[in-house]
């Protein structure tokens, strides 16, 4: 399933999360990233209903790996980010762009 | 699986909540990595709080829809949340209304749960039972056993397994030393006695049978007086105590709460004399065999007291028993009380619940219009009822809370001022109130909330979207049920103004009890001498020269000796025959107290009839007897009897000369027939100072004390009372109950005038128009103001009726808890009508004010 429309800000957020941790695409990471970088506490729930909904669009996939008992006997998640959910970023960057274009004395220039 | 684990208890909810497909599994795995690592960082509790927490921040917000309830449940609370903080006064009226009726009924539900509902802390504590010896000649009185019965009925009772004797006691016990003297309650009792209650004790032991035979001066002591008197010290076994300048080695300490009887403090196996003792003051205490019936131990109970009264007439005539759980002879004194108690306080809870009823259906009024809206937009009317039901199971939660916080302070409150109660050390609010009252909390926010939210679905629209304010028809169907409701209100609280106003009666007849003396500026000092007088002269030096001495302190007018203390009921147990007079069986009985000449006077009681001891106190020959009134009625009531008459007492014979009035402390121990005897006939080994002051006694108890160390320094002063703040705690049950039931019906009445208040002013804005148009005709203040005030009279009277009847039903339960009023007593009915009438007036003055200010012109307009 592939999904249409722009990205929610959350949803955003949490793509570029699973692709700024490279191989390490679990949540606890993914969570943690995002309140750095929005100097926010996120809520775990909202983050999870997040990744559901993204992998139900076809813009994340998840592997589960071998439980351990670090993890009381469960398994983790590794969540990636797939070619579609690539370009859903890349169409919802694109219109920031051009809805920013000529703001630069309003914004500031982008860092 | 190693390492720290979540609470397990959480973890399972969490599972629960979040689902069972295999990829939610990392969720809870990743709950578990963070809660390990918080562990380390932060420690046990941290992790433990943080985990709980996530059930709700993460499991229920994660939760799996079931069928879509858990997102509608959600949808509806935030819902709720934005609706309540729109509207704070509402909200806080709701949550301070309810949490005031939770917090009184969290306080008093604690007191009966720890005194009355909780099983006795003993092992298998439902089977315990006590055999009670009765007087079957008198009207079934309980009347107590010889120790040397105890067996005859654990043998002859085959539905006994095991069964121990037991007394009580007061004694001083002092230090190793001898020193620094503590009253104490001491419990003499059979070997087997923990062995039977399955008591353990935590540190040492108890005692055994072959211990008793023995006679060890061997002692177990209370958790409490380890702590009080021996601080805790772990090396409190093997030290000595001092029991009346008897020595004794202590073996154990009992947990704490789990002793038998709770007022006791010491333990002491009873001896071989002791056991042979004619004294009738034994309990006995016993274990029903296992699938025994106590109805068939009740039948074996009366065999085995009739075979002893046919077999020792003159001394078990009349003996009858009978068979009582052990758990309801420690708390029948005071079940009475802490459930008529809870009951008030579940009234009170009623008319807080129907108050906020009243509160949600009036704003109802305002907010059909968007309830109108939603239904025409879709949605179902079971979707505006759960909506409105999680409002209301919100706000009672809310209030719920409030009242956890305010009855942990209440019971605290109460428990300073409370008078003594059994188990009373047991009493707090733990998890098992916490959740009774949080089940009634639930109920409550259902009860209140469903009626309003029926109605609030109900009403079609159509109707209440076209509806101005002018039209009443839906409006007037809500006053019908908003009257309704604070009719019951009413009469709820008539029910707890009746009940308050019987108490208070009942206060302030025990409080005025004639007693048969004057208590004003009197006090009473038990003078215990270590080593006592062994003839006339050395007491008269002792005893005499203590009276002396006190006599001369500034402040006292009057010094007596005798023999017991003035608060003590009975005295010297003698046999009574009367000279001429047929000696009937069973033999009667009277007290002796041994009392100097100027006892009397001392204490204010009343000569009615003869004098007292002639100045040699008939010390020598024939000796002067003064009796009682009881005595007489007992004794010397027949023709050729009274004054005058011979009477022989056993140790004793002499004649009457005087009848004084009968002393008793407490309405609820009658006098008993006592005769009082010279004490100067006597050598007394200790005796009761009675001492009366025209200042303060409490300024000169202590130089009475310090003028008694003159005179002897070995002396041990024990019982030292001042009689009136004595004769106060006596009471402090009936003053106890009455001002709880006085706070409640005063917040019972608030409510109901603030229901009353609501209920008017709701009827005046609804009939705005209906008011201005009947002004504009001509009508005076008089016809409008009349006609509010008529509708308020209609509903007070209607629930102070109801009330009434509703309180004359069950005020026949209570029957032990009046004395000196009959609740059928008209004044006690026209009090009531007249504090719920006052209420009514002082509730309705506003909204009646507000109709007759009401301009016709702003009304008809629609404002």
């Amino acid at each position: 399933m592939s999904g249409t429309g722009l990205l929610g800000d959350f949803e955003q957020l949490v793509l570029l999360a699973i692709l700024q941790q490279r191989a390490d695409g679990y949540a606890i990471l993914i969570r943690r990233e995002i309140e750095e970088a929005t100097d926010r506490p996120v809520s775990r729930g909202a983050l999870y209903r997040t990744l559901d909904r993204l992998a139900a669009k076809g813009f994340v996939r998840s592997t589960l790996e071998e439980p351990s008992a670090a993890r009381g006997g469960n398994p983790r998640k590794r969540f990636s980010v797939t070619p579609t959910g690539i370009e859903a970023l890349q169409r919802s960057r694109s219109v920031v762009g051009q809805l920013s274009r000529g703001l630069d004395d309003v914004l500031g220039e982008a860092r | 699986m190693n390492g720290p684990r979540p609470p397990r208890v959480a973890a399972t909810l969490l599972e629960r909540l979040i689902g069972p497909e295999p990829g939610n599994a990392s969720i809870i795995g990743d709950l578990h990595e963070e809660f390990c690592e918080l562990r380390s960082r932060r420690g046990r509790a941290v992790a433990h709080s943080w985990y709980w927490w996530q059930l709700l921040a993460t499991g229920v917000a994660y939760a799996r829809p079931v069928g879509g309830f858990v997102e509608r449940r959600r949808h509806d609370v935030r819902f709720s949340i934005r609706r309540l903080r729109r509207e704070p006064g509402f909200a806080a009226a709701v949550v301070v209304t309810l949490g005031l009726a939770i917090g009184a009924g969290t306080a008093i539900f604690s007191v009966v749960d720890a005194v009355v509902l909780r099983p006795l802390p003993f092992e298998d504590a439902g089977s315990l039972v006590r055999v009670l010896a009765t007087n079957t000649e008198g009207g079934n009185a309980e009347s107590d056993l010889l120790y040397a019965d105890v067996p005859v009925f654990g043998e002859g009772m085959s539905t006994l397994g095991a069964v121990s004797a037991l007394s009580t006691a007061p004694r001083s016990l002092l230090d190793e030393r001898g020193e620094n003297p503590v009253g104490v309650i001491v419990a003499r009792t059979s070997g087997n006695f923990f062995e039977l209650l399955g008591i353990t004790p935590v540190m040492g032991r108890g005692y055994t049978e072959g211990e008793t035979d023995v006679g060890d001066r061997l002692v177990v002591i209370s958790h409490g007086l380890w702590t009080r008197r021996f601080g805790g010290a772990p090396g409190v076994i093997g030290r000595t105590i001092h029991l009346d300048s008897r020595a004794f080695q202590i073996i154990g300490v009992l947990p704490h709460g789990s002793s038998y009887p709770f007022e006791a403090d010491v333990w002491r196996p009873l001896g071989l004399d002791e056991l042979e003792d004619d004294d009738r003051e034994a309990q006995l205490v016993g274990r029903l065999a296992a699938d025994a019936d106590v109805v068939v131990a009740r039948e074996e109970a009366t065999a085995v007291a009739a075979a002893l009264a046919s077999d020792f007439p003159a001394s078990h005539s009349g003996l009858g028993a009978r068979v009582e759980f052990l758990q309801s002879t420690v708390v029948r004194d005071v079940s009475t009380a802490l459930f008529a108690l809870l009951g008030a306080v579940g009234l009170v809870l009623t008319i807080a619940c129907v108050n906020t009823a009243t509160l949600l259906l009036a704003r109802a009024a305002s907010g059909s219009h968007e309830v109108a809206l939603r239904t025409a937009l879709g949605a179902s009317r079971t979707r505006i009822v759960s909506s409105h039901l999680t409002e209301s199971l919100l706000l009672a939660g809310l209030g719920g809370l409030a009242g956890l916080l305010l009855g942990k302070g209440l019971l605290s409150f109460m428990l300073t001022v409370s008078p003594d109660l059994p188990r009373m050390n047991t009493i707090t609010l733990d998890g098992r109130v916490i959740a009774v009252m949080s089940s009634v909390t639930a109920l409550a926010g259902i009860l209140f909330g469903v009626g309003p939210a029926l109605h609030a679905a109900s009403t079609p629209p159509d109707r209440t979207l076209r509806d101005a304010s002018r039209s009443t028809t839906p409006a007037g169907r809500r006053l019908n049920v908003q009257s309704g409701l604070v009719m019951t209100e009413i009469a709820l609280s008539t029910v707890l103004a009746f009940l308050a106003l019987l108490l208070f009666s009942t206060f302030q007849s025990v409080v005025a009890f004639d007693r048969g003396f004057d208590p004003a500026g009197l006090v009473s000092v038990i003078i215990d001498p270590s080593h006592p007088p062994e003839d006339g002269d050395e007491q008269r030096a002792l005893f005499g020269g203590i009276q002396e001495r006190v006599g001369r302190l500034g402040g006292v007018t009057s010094v007596a000796l005798s023999s017991h203390g003035l608060l003590e009921r009975r005295g010297f147990r003698v046999p009574v025959s009367v000279e001429g007079e047929e000696p009937p069986i069973p033999t009667p009985e009277a007290w002796v107290n041994l009392v100097s000449r100027g006892f009397f006077s001392t204490a204010g009681i009343d000569v009615v009839a003869g004098r007292i001891f002639s100045d040699d106190g008939g010390v020598e020959g024939d000796a002067e007897l003064v009796v009682n009134e009881r005595f007489i009625a007992a004794h010397l009531s027949g023709p050729d009897t009274g004054l005058g008459s011979r009477v022989d007492l056993d140790w004793i014979d002499g004649h009457v000369v005087g009848v004084v009035r009968d002393v008793s402390v407490s309405y609820s121990a009658p006098a008993v027939a006592k005769a009082y005897i010279s004490l100067e006939r006597f050598t007394a080994a200790g005796v009761a100072l009675t001492v009366r002051t025209a200042e303060s006694p409490a300024m000169v108890l202590p130089e009475i004390e310090r003028e008694i160390q003159a005179v002897a320094t070995d002396v041990l002063l024990e019982d030292v009372t001042i009689i009136e703040d004595a004769l106060s705690t006596a009471v402090a049950p009936q003053r106890f109950n009455m001002l709880l039931a006085v706070a409640f019906a005063s917040l019972a009445l608030t409510l109901a005038a603030i229901g009353i208040y609501g209920v008017t002013s709701f009827s005046v804005a609804t009939r705005r128009s209906e008011i201005g148009i009947r002004r504009a005709l001509g009508a005076s203040n008089g016809r409008v103001g009349g006609d509010v005030a008529r509708r308020i009279a209609l509903l007070t009277g209607a629930g102070v009726a109801i009330g009434v009847g509703a309180a004359l039903l069950g005020a026949r339960f209570l029957s032990s808890l009046l004395y000196g009023v009959a609740p059928t007593e008209p004044r006690i009915v026209f009090l009531v009508a007249l504090v719920l009438s006052v209420t009514a007036v002082v509730a309705g003055a506003v909204p009646v004010a507000r109709a007759i200010r009401l301009d016709p012109t702003d009304s008809l307009h629609g404002g």
